[in-house]
This record gives C-alpha cells, structure tokens and sequence, in this order.
C-alpha cells in the first residue's frame, strides 16, 4: 500500500460527486492578462489574492493561474479516501465524499499549505480544525461515505450601497484549500482544493418597476449604448456602460467595442462637410456637402418601420377592480346606482345558471323581478334600509320603507323535512321587498321600498322576491310615448265591451297551475303576434246531465272572453267605433241528440275554444312595421266526452280536459298581383324557388351579389364590356376602312 | 348606296357588299346575336354558372384568452354552488361562493407549424370533505383568427356544462373547438365584427353574468365556433381531500371555410365555361354564315379580287 492515490484507491463509479456552482466563463483576453500577472509561486500568492472582497458589479474579476501541485503519498491505512481528491472551485460551496469508516476520523481545513518559497505542496499535519479564514468544513457522516462539504462563509456580493458584507472592489478568491482526514495523528487522506472564485456578477439589486421608456427612433437613437445589455451591472468590453465604474474600466479599456456596438451611434456620415478626412471622397465632395451636427444623421430612423408592438400574448391577468365611479351629471341608462359611500346599490338578482347572487348592483332605468331560493343556514341580510342613495346630482335621498308582516306564509315557503316543532328555530327575515324607484332626466327622485317580514324557520326553503321597477315621474300616459299606433309582437291584445257602461274588456287564455284542473288556473292575456295553447281539465261526474254539462264548459270558456269587440291597434279609443273589430262568433252547433239515457256519455261537448286574429301590415312608423288586426273570429271545436273507466272502477269522477287557442294570421295588406299559372310552376323569376331564375342571369352585377360593393361590380362588369367592345369594333372589317380613311 | 364590307372570309378573300339596313346586315346581326348570347344562356341554365360561394382549408389561428367563467353546482338545496371566473366583478358578486380553483393550461404546437393545435385545460377546485359536485358549468374564451381570404378575427367561446345525478370526482373532456357559420365569409378585407368580448368581464351587473343571456348574445352571432365533444366522461368517487378536477382538452383542427368569391373569381369561372360553349356556336354559325353568303341566299355584291393567274399580276393590278 504504497502510494495510494485517490483515483486509484477510490471506487469511482460508487461515489463520484463533484458539485461546482460554476460562473459565466470570462472572454479569452482576461484569462491571458490574468495569467500574465499571477506566477505561480510568485511573490503576490496568498496576500495577493486575498485583495478578495467587494464588487461594485458584474464580472470584473481577476483571474490566476495556479500551480499544479503534485500529491504527495501520503500513508493510507485502510482504503480511505477522498473521492474526488483534487477539486477545482469556483463557486462558494464544493462537496466531496470521505469513502471509508470515518468513525474517530477528524477533518480538518488547512488555508494555503503552500510553501511560500518552493511553492510546493507543504506536508499536512492533523493540526487543523473545521475552520480556517473564510472557510467552513462540515461533514455529513454516513457508514462508508461521509459527505464533506467545503463553502465559504462569507458572501461575494456585489456592493449595493447599504449593504455590509460584500467585496468592496471587483475581485475573486483565490485560494488552495487542502481538507485533510485524520485518525489521531495519523493522516488518512487529503483532497485539495482550488479555489478560483469571482465576485457575484449577477445582479441582486431591486429591479425597477418602472419600464423602459424607448424613444421615438424617427427622432432618437434607439439606444445611446447598444452594448449595454445588463441592466444594472457592467457589461464587459463596453465602454459607454455608465454602470462601470473607473476601476472595471481600466481593466478593458484597451479593448472597448467600438462602431455602432460600441456606443458610437452618430457615426459621422459621407455628406457631412467635417467629415472630409474619410477615405473614400466622391467627386462632388467639397461643392455640395452637408453642414449639420451629428445628431442629424441620415442613419437616425433607419431601422424605423413603423409603429410596431410586440405581440399580446395572452395569459392569466387578472385587471384591478374598478371602483364604481360617482354620477354628477344623473345615471344614464345602464349606470348603476351607487349610494352615499360610493358603493354600488344592491339587491339579490339572479346570475349565472339561476343562482342568486346578494350583492348585484341595481342599474339605472332596468326592472326585474326575480325570486331567489333561501334556507335558514344560507339566510343573509341584505344591505340596510337606512343606506342613503346618490340621486345623480350629488345629493342623497332617504329610502321610504314601509315595514309589513307577511300574511300568507304558504306562498313562500316550501318545507322541505319536517321537523318536532319543539326544536324548530326560526328567524324573523325578509320575504319579499318592492323597490320603486321614481326618476326625473336621469336623477332619482324618490325611493319607496316595501319589504315583507316573516318567520323563516330551520328545514323550511323560502323563496324570497325581489322587484326593482323604475317610475317615471312626468309619463302618467306612457302610451303616448310610444309613437307607433300598432300591435308590437308581445303587447296584450286590446279588447272592449262597447254596448256595456263599462268598455273595458279581456280576451285571455287560461295559466294552468298546480294540477292543472280548471278551478286553480288563472288568466293571462292573449298577447299579440304570440300562437298559444292552453288548457285545464275538469272533472266531470259520471252521473252527469250532458246540457249541464255542456252549459258548464260554455261558461268556462266564455269565461276568457270578456268583449265583443277587439282593438284594431294599440291605441284603439274606446269612444270611436272605428277603432275596433267585432269579435265573429261561431257558436258551437247545439245539438239535442238523446244519448237513450246512456250514462257516461255526452256528444257535442264544445270542449275546444280557437281564437283567430287575422292581421296585416299596414304600413311602417320609422322603419318599425305597424300592424293592425282586421278581423276576430272565435270558434268551437266539439269532442265526445265518454267516462273512461275500466270494469268494476270505483271512482265516479273523469276528466274532460278543455282547451283554448290563440292563432295569428298575417294577411297581406293588400290582394297581391295575381300570378300566372307558368309562373307560379316554373318559377322563372323567383329567385327563392329557382336557382337559374332570370334576374340573376347576370349574377355579378346584380344587387343580389353581396360579396363586393355594388359600384365596384359595376366599374369593374363596365371595364370588361368595353374591352369586348373595343375588341368587336376594331375586329370588324369596316372599322379598319373607317381608321384608315 | 354606300357599300360596306360586311363579311370576308380569309379562304377566297371574297368581301360581300351590301346597304347597312339590308336583309344581308340584319342576317348578319341576328346570326352574331345568336352566337354570342346562346351560349351564356346554355351555361346559365344548366346551372354552376355563378360561382356563388366556395370553400377553403384553413387552420386557424386559435389562442386561449385566459379568461374562464366557471360554476360547479353543488345540489339541489338554495344556494348550493361555488363559482369562479377570471372577471374581478363576477368574483366580486359571489360573496362567500367565490372558490378560487387551481387552473393549470397548455397550448401545445404539435406539428411545428406555428399555430396552436391544442389545449391543455385543467381546473382543480378544493372542495369540503361534505361538499360534492354535481354539475359544472365552464366557459372558456378564445381568440380566433383566420388569414387565408380575409382576416377574420373574433373572440370566441367553449361552452362546456354537464350534470350527473351521481356526484363526480372528475370531469374529462377531449372535443373539437369547431366552427360555426352562418353566413359566408368575405374573400378579402378585415373583418373584425366579432372581435368584442363574449363575456362583459368589465359589468358589475349580475344580468351580464347570466349564462342564458351570455349564451343568447353569443348565438346572435353569424360566426361563432363550438366546443363540440361527444363524449365527456364523469367520474365519480372522489376521496375527501381530493379537489373536483376538470380535465379538458381542447383540439383546433382544421376547417372549411365557404367564403363569397369575388368579382373576378367569379368572372374567371363563368369565362371558362362560356367560352367553352360558344366555340361550338362560333364554329356552326361559321359555317352558316359562309353558306348563306357564298350562295347568296343573301342578296349582297360579292367582291372578289380577280383571281390571277400568278400572284405578281395581280399585285400589279392592284397598284394600278
């Protein structure tokens, strides 16, 4: 056991770990004049380069060459070893593993054991301890492998100007460690390390939030230093970086880039009358040449194409809430209304998929009527009554509440499980509030707020009701307002008892509810332009008489129309006859046949009501089509009602389900043009029916080519015709008699 | 009267002489009528004359907006359900059912081309262990671009919803972003009509955030694409600290796009089937005309240079 080199002892595929923080690696010219000044053995070693410490910036190091130092043999009891066992560092901390029992085992750095004169490798003694200048040991102990860690206590950052430790100028440690192991007195291994360290060059300084503001390059060099790459650290070799300072100048300042790159970006240009000391002189030079300063140059905006910006690239931004701005002028339709503290007004609305939100805002002049669905546990306040709301000119009104119990509980609450009523606990909440608002040229007026209070208790779910409706305050005859005369699609269709005192009359259709059964259904109104069906049932006893029974479904259906006679438009008065439609009744065909005395059994029943409105567009009020019904006619359907039961059924009722329907007919206004018959079957002009109809033989110059401009088409369709006529002409044997002439 | 060269045919050189309004001229023009005009009506009518739309391959330029709308739907009970969305004021509606999920998404290139081929979407909400999610609703907002006729740019959107009876653990989707036309789009120009946001993430309103009106809105459009997967996958069994995960992946693929040719391009198309049919007319009312003026069915003044016996004399008499 001779010489036991660490290579040759170790294992090396067991345990090889060398982990170096390595730094950017210098341009060439540095390591050259680095070596140039560092010998090895020379007089400035260690001193020397424990100038160490500080960094204004970047890169700025020094750099040294040093001595391959031969390892010495050392005794080598055992098989240990440092693996690896020679270690060229350059970044603060370098690991290396102890392979053998480091059971009793010390380790101990030694700085520089060099021979100050010789330069050689001094013999190491077991004299050492864990630290020695800036340097720490620590050793991670393991069975066969202790993991021995070398790093350097102190930081190589740069200089910011309040920090404490950091290299006060740019410089580099450079330094030879030698880790050595011992058992006693006894050495077991060594490793050596070479440290070559520079000063932190990336920048550690707070980045300015505040972008780069780039000149407009029509006017400005883009960039005063192109070199300067690094922001907040100096850029090696590029002098005009107003981040280097003298001392990191001096070190390449032989060596500055130069052109353009190099910070020279007014380049003086061939026409310039100063610049007559170039090489290449045209001919006209010293006649017709150029008197400016530099900062003119020709070559200013060269590189200018226009405005251009980078791509958005989307991604997850999250824009900073906007706070709701405050109305001095009044709301404008949309705006929401805000209250005293410069919140929104709110009141639970319905949002995404019909879940409530609390907390919507309430916009300007826009109703609604929603019911949300609440629990005891899911119960929230909503925003007090006392709140002061901006009216739109800068003062707040007062909300006018109107405090009232609930008296039908059923209508709101839904029970979901029903619960001992001994431990049931309930909460006084609000069941329903009425806002109206009264608006005047964009200003609130007045607030009048009606809020029902009931007793919600736990397992019950209420469905609360939320209306918002806008008032206007001069618009008492809102139908005045609206300037077109005739039915819009949706408005109820007007309807009037003209012969009784009272002219006002209905024409409705049934809203089921519940079972549907006639009795629970209510009424709504035949809206206008709106084909409808509806219905209930009811329930007819076996036992009953058939006229009964048929005066009791007349009745029933008679019932929904409460007129003789319809509006022919929305404004239809009811003092002036001209104005209305007589409804045309086709009473049911009243038959008397005797069923024998059958029970069960009725014909004829006039189960069916069919209302027809026939309308027509009489014209149009500002584009919008106004439309006019011409005439009503009502009429019934009759079914045969039969008791549906099976043999030996016990129940004596059936059902006899009676229906109504509400048909629009458009007319047209006036009989159109009759068609003839080879018309109305070829088609030859209908563009809609025939693919090959005449009016678009010339399909590119018609109005129905949409794909370009109708004036286009025709410059361009009036272009071809006159180059195929100038082509006919001068093509005709005539016309070259005529030129000739 | 004045005698005009009406016809000649290079074979005799024979020039045909009559009166502008002799029968010989009308004959002339009606046969130069029906050659020229038949020919267009033959094409007209056995239809594909106008080219009235035409269609193109195109991928479209599709980025993710980053913008996401989402809903879980936790039951049936009031209240139940947790919502999200990239729009501050949405958030700001949501009280205490704002649930910030985790989102993690990809668009990948797979074939180098430089346009996105697919999304890589993944939602991962936290959840209570009591809480369980029955249903989602999500909206994803892209851009969409078109280049190839007329650039076509538009916000649009991938509307995904799915409900299950059973409470899930994991939604995985794997779909088309396809699109959807109703009209035709223009053959060049810039066409941004669409290029306004699906979602009013700027509205403090609840109404603005009602999926029916976002949906309403949304299809009001004549261009609009659809995130159409046939097959989504609900699973179920979530352990109790696991979030709900929505796992989507969302391909761009190719397109046909039935665009408006223009002027020219229909034009072009029209010449060559019109040209195609009015050699056949040229070719028999050729012959026709030369058989009604050599045989004088016409009566005109046949001019016929004298047809020397060599080519020298007659030049001469010519000259002189």
């Amino acid at each position: 056991m001779a010489a036991c080199g660490g290579l040759r002892c170790g294992d090396g595929g067991r345990a090889a770990a060398l982990s170096v923080r390595r730094f950017p690696a210098l341009p060439l010219p540095w390591r050259r004049a680095g070596a140039a000044r560092w010998r090895p053995g020379g007089r400035r070693s260690a001193p020397g380069a424990r100038r160490s410490a500080m960094g204004v910036t970047g890169f700025g190091a020094l750099l040294m060459l040093l001595l391959l130092l031969l390892l010495r043999a050392a005794p080598c009891p055992g098989d240990s070893v440092f693996q690896p066992s020679f270690i060229h560092m350059s970044g603060s901390r370098v690991n290396s593993f102890f392979l053998g029992n480091s059971s009793g085992v010390n380790f101990s750095i030694i700085l520089n054991p060099r021979d100050a004169e010789t330069g050689k490798l001094q013999l190491a003694n077991c004299s050492g301890n864990r630290r020695a200048g800036d340097w720490k040991l620590d050793v991670t102990p393991g069975v066969n492998t202790s993991k021995v860690t070398v790093s350097l206590s102190r930081t190589l950052e740069l200089c910011l100007p309040n920090a404490t430790e950091c290299c006060p100028s740019p410089l580099c440690m450079l330094e030879t460690l030698q880790v050595v192991a011992c058992r006693g007195s006894v050495m077991l291994a060594q490793l050596l390390i070479q440290a070559e360290i520079f000063a932190n060059s990336s920048f550690a300084g707070n980045v300015s939030e505040n972008a780069t503001i780039i000149p407009n390059q029509a006017f400005k060099p883009l960039g005063s230093c192109p070199c300067d790459l690094t922001a907040g650290a100096c850029d090696v070799r590029c002098c005009c970086d107003l981040e280097c300072t003298p001392d990191l100048l001096q070190l390449f300042s032989e060596s500055c880039f130069t052109g353009v790159f190099g910070g020279d970006v007014n380049p003086p240009f061939d026409q310039l009358c100063s610049s007559q000391s170039m090489e290449y002189t045209p001919e006209w030079f010293p006649f017709l040449c150029v008197q400016s300063s530099l900062d003119n140059t020709p070559f200013l905006g060269y590189f200018y194409h226009g405005s251009t910006s980078t791509p958005k690239v989307p991604s997850f931004k999250i824009p900073l809430q906007t706070s709701p701005g405050k109305p001095f002028t009044g709301y404008r339709e949309g705006d929401p209304i805000i209250t005293e503290e410069d919140e929104y007004f709110t009141v639970p609305q319905q949002s995404m998929a019909g879940q409530c939100v609390g907390n919507a805002p309430v916009a300007y002049l826009h109703n609604f009527d929603v019911k949300c669905l609440t629990s005891l546990e899911s119960y929230k306040e909503g925003l007090p009554h006392d709140v002061r709301i901006n009216s739109g000119t800068a003062d707040f009104i007062q909300q006018n509440v109107v405090y009232r119990a609930i008296t039908d509980r059923s209508k709101f609450i839904t029970e979901s499980e029903n619960l001992l009523a001994a431990e049931v606990l309930c909460q006084n909440v609000t069941f329903a509030e009425h806002y109206k608002f009264t608006w005047k040229d964009g200003n609130i007026e007045q607030i009048n707020v009606t809020v029902f209070l009931g007793s919600l208790c736990d397992g019950e779910i209420l469905t609360q009701r939320f209306t918002v409706e806008f008032l206007s305050l001069n618009s008492t005859d809102g139908e005045d307002l609206f300037e077109n005369p005739g039915y819009q699609v949706g408005k109820p269709v007007k309807a009037a008892n003209l012969n009784a005192s009272d002219p006002l009359g209905s024409l409705n259709i049934w809203q089921p509810a519940g079972r549907g059964l006639c009795a629970s259904a209510t009424y709504r109104p035949v809206l206008f332009g709106v084909d409808s069906y509806s219905g209930c049932i009811l329930e007819v006893d076996i036992n009953e008489d058939c006229s009964l029974l048929r005066g009791n479904v007349t009745e029933k259906l008679n019932a929904l129309i409460r007129a003789t006679h319809i509006g022919k438009r929305d404004n239809s008065s009811y003092s002036d006859v001209n104005d209305w439609v007589e409804i045309i009744r086709l009473d049911p065909f009243s038959s008397n046949v005797s069923t024998g005395g059958l029970r069960g059994i009725c014909p004829d029943i006039p189960a069916n009501l069919n209302i027809r409105i026939i309308f027509a567009k009489v014209g149009a009020v500002q584009g919008i089509p106004q439309q006019q019904i011409l005439a009503v006619q009502i009429s019934y359907s009759t079914v045969l009602w039969q008791f549906q039961c099976g043999i030996g059924c016990k129940n004596t009722l059936s059902i006899l389900p009676i229906t109504a329907s509400v048909q629009f007919i458009e007319v047209p206004a006036q009989p159109p043009p009759p068609v003839t018959r080879y018309r109305r079957i070829y088609a030859e002009f209908d563009c809609n029916k025939n693919e090959v109809c005449w009016p678009q033989l010339l399909y590119p110059l018609t109005r129905f080519y949409t794909g370009e401009p109708y004036s286009q088409c025709l410059a361009k369709g009036l272009f071809l015709a006159f180059l195929v006529l100038l082509a006919a002409i001068t093509s005709n044997p005539w016309f070259s008699k005529l030129w000739n002439r | 009267m004045a005698g005009v060269d009406l016809f000649s045919h290079p074979a005799l050189y024979t020039r045909y002489r009559a009166g502008l309004c002799s029968a010989a001229a009308l004959a002339l023009l009606l046969i130069t009528a029906l050659t020229y005009v038949p020919p267009l009506l033959v094409a007209y009518r056995s239809h594909g004359f106008w080219l009235k739309q035409s269609a193109y391959l195109e991928q479209p330029t599709v980025r993710f907006r980053y913008e996401v709308l989402f809903v879980a739907t936790m039951g049936s009970g009031p209240g139940s359900f947790l919502a999200w969305s990239t729009f501050p004021a949405f958030n700001r509606l949501q009280e205490d059912r704002l649930r910030v999920p985790l989102l993690s998404t990809r668009e990948e290139d797979k074939n180098q081309d430089g346009k996105m081929d697919q999304l890589h979407f993944k939602l991962e909400l936290p959840l209570r262990p009591a809480e369980h999610v029955v249903g989602i609703q999500l909206i994803l907002l892209f851009s969409y671009q078109l280049y190839r006729m007329s650039t076509f740019v538009m916000q649009s959107m991938a509307f995904l919803q799915f409900f299950s009876p059973v409470p899930g653990s994991q939604l995985y989707v794997n779909g088309d972003l396809k699109l959807n036309q109703r009209q035709l789009l223009n053959h060049c120009g810039l066409d941004t009509r669409y290029n306004v946001s699906v979602v009013n993430g700027t509205s403090p309103f609840a109404s603005d955030y009602d999926l029916a009106n976002i949906i309403a809105a949304y299809w009001d459009r004549n261009v609009t694409t659809v995130f159409s997967d046939p097959s989504p996958v609900w699973m179920t069994g979530r352990a109790t600290d696991a979030p709900f995960i929505v796992n989507a992946t969302i391909h761009y693929p190719v397109e046909v796009i039935l665009y408006q040719p223009g002027f020219w391009e229909i034009i072009k198309f029209a010449w060559i089937q019109y040209v195609s049919i009015l050699l056949i007319f040229l070719w028999v009312f050729g012959r026709i005309k030369t058989f009604l003026f050599q045989n004088q069915v016409l009566t005109t003044i046949p001019v016929s240079p004298v047809l020397p016996v060599s080519p020298v004399l007659s030049y001469k008499q010519h000259q002189s």
